[in-house]
């Protein structure tokens, strides 16, 4: 190796080498900072897309979710139709009770008329005196005494029984219009699992005490036969444990149950199809001219507007 | 008289078991009794009795006599858990427990039992029959002195 003013020594051709490799270091230092640097870049780029593209996904889904749940109607519209409708039918129903409380009523008075026949009579006292003077003292009673006297009883009971055999306590029927109404339900499910079953019935809360003293009226009948469909539901979902609440809302009959989670589809359909098939079987209902079928709607559209309900709090 | 050879109504049978028209339903769905025309025979109030474990404990008032009505009642209701071995696993119909008590003391009874499930003295669980209820184990004999000798549980302070 030869420099300018002759050979270059060993210990200079060394140190030049080192020197030429401290240049190449640092050009790839140089290099490798540029290249950080445009990958820092890039990630950066990256985070912004993937900001973009999650503010983008949480406005289609509340979109989506705005087009399901409405389908535009305004929430608090659709609560004040609804309930207008449902109170509206629960007055007709109401009516139509009333109509086959007193057909039925006549139907039983003109039965009793039947029984005015001295032989039915007779037979009827003899049941009357076994119920309310022998039948007490029976256990006192020798066992072979005891059987003769509950083996005349069996025959007389019998006898009765064909007598009475015409005596109808099905549902009365009764002419005019049909009534319609709609049995109103929702499944709750705000974060994607069932939380609550709602129905909310055109029929008068009252309903739940009254029983007692008017036995089986039409609105009774609505009622049950919607709860049927409800446990019925929960049947087949394997909820047999379920006990649904009841109470008065806006004057009307509703009711709640607490459901276990999951998909909300198998508990729309189930109930859909329970409701509908049980209402449209009633005979109670046939009979009463009243045409009952299930009506879904989103859980929201049963609460009352948010205004209404500051009002109402103030 | 004549209820006696005609099929019950819907309300008919509630009145007969005690309970309201809508436990019917749903216990009616659960044992497979027949709801097609609501028209209930001997047989159905007799299957729905069994299945759901239905008892009149108060037809003739309370077994267990105390100045307060109320937690007589109570005291009886718990002696006829006790006596009827409902401890632990073993459990009877919650609304057993106030079955047949006047309607003016159902309110102070039902309170009293909820602050004895609370309490931790009973327990409840939801099941196809209807809730059912035990006293617990580690309270029988808490249980069995507030039966027997009115010492009332922590659970009932400021309660009865």
């Amino acid at each position: 190796m030869e420099g300018q003013d002759g050979p270059m020594s060993v210990s200079g051709a060394l140190q030049e080498l080192k020197t030429q490799h401290a240049r190449e270091i640092e050009r790839q230092a140089e290099e490798l900072s540029e290249v950080d640097q445009e990958l820092g870049s890039i990630r950066e780029a990256i985070t912004n897309l993937e900001k973009q593209l999650e503010t983008l996904t949480k406005f289609r889904e509340d979109l989506h979710a705005k087009q399901q749940a409405g389908d535009g109607v305004d929430e608090g519209k659709a609560y004040t139709a609804i309930f207008g409708v449902l109170s509206g039918q629960a007055q007709n129903l109401a009516a139509r009770s009333a109509e086959v409380a007193k057909a039925t009523a006549e139907r039983n008075a003109s039965q009793a008329a039947t029984l005015e026949d001295p032989e039915t009579k007779k037979l009827i006292e003899e049941f009357n005196t076994f119920k309310t003077t022998i039948e007490p003292s029976l256990a006192n009673m020798p066992e072979s005494y005891r059987a003769a006297l509950m083996g005349a009883h069996t025959a007389l009971e019998g006898r009765l029984q064909e007598r009475l055999a015409h005596l109808d306590t099905g549902p009365v029927a009764v002419e005019g219009d049909a009534v319609s109404i709609d049995v109103v339900f929702a499944i709750d499910a705000p974060e994607g699992a069932a939380e609550i079953a709602m129905l909310i019935l055109p029929v008068r809360d009252q309903v739940t005490t009254d029983w007692l003293e008017k036995g089986d009226t039409v609105e009774l009948t609505v009622a049950a036969r919607a709860l049927e469909a409800l446990y019925r539901a929960c049947h087949d979902l394997n909820y047999g444990h379920a006990q649904a609440m009841f109470g008065g809302f806006q004057g009307l009959l509703a009711v709640e149950l607490e459901l276990p989670g999951g998909e909300a589809k198998p508990w729309v359909d189930a109930l859909q199809n329970h409701l509908a098939a049980v209402l449209s079987n009633s005979p109670e209902l046939k009979a009463a001219g009243v045409l009952a079928a299930p009506a879904l709607v989103q859980a929201d559209q049963l609460f009352p507007p948010e205004d209404d309900a500051e009002e109402t709090e103030a | 008289m004549l209820d006696s050879f005609r099929p019950k109504r819907l309300s008919g049978l509630a009145q007969a078991l005690h309970i309201d028209p809508f436990e019917v339903v749903r216990l009616s769905v659960a044992a497979g009794v027949s709801l097609d025309d609501h028209a209930f025979s001997a047989e159905d109030l007799t299957a729905l009795e069994a299945f759901a474990g239905v008892q009149t404990w108060f037809a003739r008032g309370p077994s267990i006599t105390d100045e307060s009505a109320a937690r007589g009642y109570v005291r009886s209701g718990i002696k006829a858990l006790l006596d009827g071995g409902f401890v632990g696993s073993s459990t009877t119909r919650l609304d057993n427990l106030w079955r047949g008590v006047p309607a003016e003391l159902r309110p102070q009874l039902e309170q009293a039992i909820g602050a004895l499930l609370q309490g931790g003295d009973l327990a409840s669980v939801a099941s196809p029959k209807g809730t059912q209820v035990s006293v617990t184990e580690s309270s029988s004999k808490a249980m069995s002195a507030f039966a027997n000798d009115g010492t009332l549980p922590a659970s009932l302070n400021g309660v009865l």
